[in-house]
């Protein structure tokens, strides 16, 4: 964004670059209390204390519908995420919120963090691999840590990942466990026995490293003879001794019979339709409605009846006011509001990503004496005073 | 060997679980209800197959499942809601079991302990 710009988008709105940035306005809202008790409280309620997080699947779903919805392809991240959900999504598989009431159809998943930290080859073949062999189940996250895992290690060992090999796979998991949530289980009940018997402490460390190790040594004491990277088979191979004994006998008898995999009848996925990232809602409601909705649940019901047996009132006196203030005078409490992280300022007006149309309301209580006394938002006035020091003619040859 | 169940209680409710012990479990449920209840069928096999099975259970018959809401929570239960018989889901083990293959067999009907 350049000095003109900016000159030019004040004189628009007949503003003017503030000569000292000192002088320039920002929106707060604020309390009049001298009460630091308070401002702390406030400032821990702002900062996540009692708020409910934006998750990592509200996240993920907003980029692909600002690419999908909007158009928009300005930003590269978002365009990768999408770009991943379209490939998982081609077969058939959905991501999901966690509580969410799809999570019964096959194909659906909800750790987004480890599917966002996966390359676009490692999706689709993970992807693909669940939709041929277990297109009847959701996504379990050992099935993402273990293509995660195989892809990056036959890479890197420049060797073949064979069709043979996950089909094999295929066959092992589902004649052993009926696939990959409740080889996960075992997995992790064979690693915490191992652990007991090697160590003396109780607190069993697991690694998710295990999945794709437990599953390649069981390949091989199964009879596997497909080529796997040495790193892959480096990881305790007694542990697969642990899993349950009637599972490990089938080893001894036809092991190869156990590699075989059974074709499961396909139908067809209803989240093929359902999927909320494939469609619009076109849905706007009005506070009232959300009020209906939530006036008749029992939760608030019980809420409300908590107001009356405690007489607890609104005091309306309380109502945080919202004024403009002269940056310059604001102040930061240090014992109330985190240290200044200067990385984190210089992301915020990063040109890429910087609009003041996303500047928040500042925060603060008002003292007696008349202080404003900042509870959130010191990184956003001190970007605020940053850029207006940086640019302002009084100064930027000084920053020069 | 390894168990899974079907359970059905003196109103007709029925329920499923799993356990090594299928005789035992029979008589935890009859202490409890303080009634001879009966086992409708017991599937026999491999444990980890069973536990499968009752994973695949609870997530695809979800909106079946007999849920309590106490104190904002829901309790899911190993219960079927009411109107879903045992008829409807020893249907739905069988076809489960047929079509994707689980390693399991019914080893005996209309259990209780009080059986030789």
């Amino acid at each position: 964004m350049s000095v003109k710009n900016i000159e030019e988008q004040l004189q628009d709105t007949n503003l003017t670059l503030p000569e000292d940035w000192k002088n320039f306005e920002v929106q707060c809202q604020y309390i009049e209390t001298d009460s630091r008790a308070f401002a702390r409280r406030a400032f821990s309620y702002l900062n996540g204390k009692g708020k409910k997080p934006q998750s990592k699947y509200h996240l993920l779903r907003n980029a692909v519908n600002i690419v999908r919805m909007d158009k928009d392809t300005s930003d590269e991240e978002e365009v990768s995420m999408e770009r991943k959900v379209a490939i998982a999504e081609n077969n058939e598989c959905f991501p999901l919120e966690e509580n969410s009431q799809l999570l019964k159809y096959p194909g659906t998943f909800t750790n987004i963090a480890t599917f966002n930290s996966m390359t676009d080859e490692e999706v689709e073949i993970a992807t693909k691999w669940q939709n041929q062999y277990f297109h009847y189940e959701p996504i379990h996250v050992g099935t993402f840590f273990l293509f995660r895992d195989l892809v990056r290690e036959f890479e890197g060992s420049k060797m073949i990942l064979s069709d043979k090999l996950l089909e094999e796979l295929a066959g092992l998991l589902q004649t052993l466990f009926q696939g990959m949530k409740q080889y996960a289980e075992s997995c992790k009940e064979a690693y915490g026995r191992w652990h007991k018997k090697h160590y003396t402490s109780d607190k069993v460390k697991w690694s998710d490293d295990a999945y794709v190790a437990g599953l390649l040594h069981l390949y091989k004491k199964f009879g596997g003879k497909e080529s796997i990277p040495s790193t892959l088979l480096g990881y305790v191979e007694d542990f697969i001794e642990f899993f349950d004994s009637d599972l490990l006998e089938g080893a001894e008898n036809n092991p190869e019979e156990f590699l075989k995999y059974e074709e499961v009848v396909r139908k067809p996925n209803p989240m093929v339709k359902l999927n909320p990232l494939q469609r619009s809602s076109n849905k706007v409601v009005s506070i009232e409605d959300r009020m209906n909705g939530l006036i008749k649940t029992k939760a608030w019901k019980n809420t409300m009846k908590n107001w009356k047996e405690q007489n607890f009132e609104f005091d309306m006196s309380r109502m945080p006011k919202v004024s403009m203030v002269k940056l310059g005078d604001i102040e930061i409490d240090c014992d109330i509001q985190r240290d200044l992280d200067e990385k984190h300022c210089s992301k915020i007006a990063d040109p890429k990503r910087f609009d003041p149309a996303l500047m928040q309301v500042l925060q603060c209580i008002k003292t007696e004496d008349g202080k404003f006394i900042s509870t959130d938002g010191q990184h956003t006035a001190t970007v605020i005073a940053g850029i207006f020091y940086s640019l302002s003619q009084k100064t930027k040859l000084e920053v020069k | 060997m390894y168990h899974l169940y079907i359970v059905e209680n003196s109103k007709g409710r029925v329920g499923f679980g799993i356990a090594k012990d299928y005789v035992e479990r029979n008589q935890f449920y009859c202490g409890h209800a303080g009634d001879i209840l009966k086992f409708p069928v017991v599937y026999g096999g491999l444990r980890s197959h069973a536990k499968a099975l009752e994973k695949t259970i609870k997530n695809e018959l979800y909106d079946d499942i007999w849920t309590i809401e106490k104190e904002n929570k829901d309790w899911k239960t190993e219960w079927l809601v009411k109107g879903k018989n045992r008829k409807f889901l020893e249907s739905y083990i069988n076809d489960l079991i047929e079509k994707r293959h689980i390693k399991l067999k019914i080893i005996i009907r209309d259990y209780d302990f009080t059986q030789e």
